[in-house]
């Protein structure tokens, strides 16, 4: 091959029109953006599709969604302000469950909305429950409830409900009620967050980076595409803490608690909602489950650089008619000074649920029946000896 | 000089033929690119930079294209997607991540891009050429595109991919040997 070819080869590859066309109008105004990508077959265990990317520090809001909630007429928001005061309900009616396929689609449509793709129209909203015709797609201002048809929705309505969870979220941090009272909150962070850093602790753009890496190491997720929310937690007894989150809207919640003054990771959870309302495994499979979630759990311990001498290992999860609650095997590492590190997995997936510094005291309070007992009903536990221990 | 909005389409127009090239070298799926374009082109309009001139422009593009399809690479492997008819030919993947392993998950969907880039090309030779291209490893590939394609030194390839640039000549090398491309000392 002669070193030329291979520019003479690629000076005659050029992209279509059509995709460069498509990729300016998606840039330029808002649209609903055709999908490419081919259907297939789930092979991990993971519902969610998440694009990753490499930017160092999340804004939580993206700047084209700001511009689109700030071009929203004035008498909208108030409108909005006021439609959530007079709401009596802490929480959104759903006529029905989202399917398994619309809250797939409305991970990526969430992570399009962040990138500019808009609706094109608003949600139909209605004053009362009367107006409601059966198979419509609305939301009754009344009753706080969204109406869905008894077919899956289209991109479109999964977009406008999305458009409309923003707009209410941001007419809300505008009610001039409220307003004093987030500033005032806001104030008191960053004071709370100097004095922090004054006395040598870490930033909060620190604790970001890191949270942002820790969502790529334990869970293989980049931010983008995803809401982050992150601020200092005084908890008492002196820890101070940063909680960082992402989420993506109604289908998952990632949770990061940095050290505030050495910046190590001292607990990180998940929630996915295609977990809720699951049953557990069968204790028998879970069982199968645990030397491999054992491994994981060490792993886990490695990519966090945790390389310590254990003097116990503990399995420990809760039976309740025969099956595992939450398919969670939560392991215990523990030292010989009594603190030690604690690692779940659902064994219904083989996936991390959660990581936490911990001590002998909270496994031998978790691992009493009477403990058990007295928060869930009907619930046995079981222990496991995986090292040491009785 | 600093992005205003209304270049960006002026941008996508100017650089968006370069980064469809390297982003299928990369990705070897044309449904990717796509998205990746977009998303780099998306990040430009978020950051902002103030560039110093066209080649520092021209550099970052590509930079951040590379750095998104590094991502959506290593996001396949971590979370596959089959089609229903390949669903014998699954490959356990090892948690860990590695180049390699972003590999195997670039080059075996080599065939969709050659089959549908060959219409560009008339001469055999041509297509023989892009067959040999897609053939090499995911790093080779990249390292040896903007070499010879957009015409790269080494300390420059160095700075766009993040690597040392003993590392570039590594790659440079292997790749040479294995396209046994015919070159003249530098």
């Amino acid at each position: 091959m002669e070193r030329q070819d291979l520019k003479k080869t690629m000076d005659q590859v050029h992209i279509r029109d059509k995709m460069q066309e498509d990729i300016i109008r998606n840039l330029r105004r808002p649209g609903k953006r055709k999908s490419f990508k081919k259907t297939g077959v789930l092979a991990a265990a993971l519902v969610l599709a998440v694009v990753t990317a490499a930017v160092p520090v999340q804004a939580a809001i993206r700047y084209l969604i700001k511009e689109r909630m700030e071009g929203m007429p004035q008498e909208e928001v108030e409108y909005l302000s006021d439609m959530q005061a007079g709401q009596k309900i802490s929480a959104d009616g759903f006529s029905r469950p989202y399917s398994q396929k619309e809250k797939e689609r409305m991970g990526e449509l969430y992570k399009d909305y962040q990138k500019g793709i808009f609706p094109e129209k608003e949600i139909l909203r209605l004053d009362s429950l009367k107006e409601v015709e059966e198979n419509m797609f609305c939301y009754v201002e009344e009753t706080g409830c969204f109406y869905f048809p008894n077919r899956e929705l289209t991109d479109e309505e999964l977009l406008e409900v999305i458009d409309f969870n923003y707009k209410r979220e941001y007419a809300l941090t505008r009610n001039p009620e409220i307003q004093p009272e987030l500033e005032q909150k806001e104030k008191e962070q960053k004071k709370r967050q100097t004095l922090l850093q004054e006395e040598g602790g870490i930033s909060l753009e620190q604790a970001k980076g890191s949270a942002e890496g820790w969502l790529d190491v334990l869970f293989g997720l980049s931010a983008d595409g995803m809401e982050e929310n992150a601020y200092l937690d005084e908890p008492g007894e002196g820890i101070r803490r940063y909680c960082v989150n992402y989420s993506i809207q109604s289908q998952c919640y990632y949770y990061f608690y940095i050290s505030g003054t050495d910046g190590r990771l001292t607990g990180a959870d998940c929630s996915l909602s295609a977990d809720l309302n699951k049953e557990g495994i069968e204790e028998a499979k879970a069982k199968e489950q645990m030397e491999f979630c054992y491994k994981e759990a060490e792993e886990i311990l490695e990519k966090l650089g945790i390389s310590d001498e254990y003097q116990d290992i503990y399995c420990l999860y809760l039976v309740r008619d025969g099956k595992v609650i939450g398919s969670n095997l939560a392991y215990y590492f523990l030292k010989e000074d009594e603190s030690g590190y604690r690692v779940v997995f659902c064994c219904d997936g083989n996936y991390l649920r959660s990581y936490q510094e911990t001590t002998l005291l909270e496994y031998e309070s978790k691992s009493s029946q009477e403990y058990v007992s007295e928060r869930i009903e009907g619930a046995q536990v079981r222990t496991i000896s995986l090292k040491g221990g009785n | 000089m600093e992005i205003e909005e209304r270049q960006i389409e002026e941008m996508v127009r100017k650089y968006s033929n370069m980064l469809y090239k390297i982003c299928i070298v990369i990705l070897c799926n044309e449904q990717d690119v796509q998205d990746a374009i977009q998303e780099t082109f998306c990040r430009l309009m978020e950051k902002r930079p103030v560039f110093e001139g066209e080649e520092h422009e021209k550099a970052w593009l590509i930079r951040v294209a590379t750095n998104i399809c590094k991502d959506m690479l290593r996001f396949k492997m971590r979370h596959p997607k089959i089609s229903i008819e390949s669903i014998g030919s699954i490959k356990a993947v090892d948690s860990t991540e590695t180049i390699d392993s972003i590999d195997v998950i670039g080059s075996t969907q080599a065939a969709d891009p050659i089959e549908r880039l060959s219409a560009y090309l008339v001469a055999p030779r041509y297509r023989e050429t892009l067959t040999e291209l897609f053939k090499l490893p995911l790093k080779l590939r990249t390292v040896i595109y903007l070499h010879y394609v957009e015409e790269y030194q080494i300390k420059e390839i160095s700075d766009i991919l993040g690597i040392t640039q003993h590392a570039v000549k590594k790659r440079l090398q292997r790749g040479r040997e294995q396209l046994r491309i015919l070159y003249k000392e530098e």
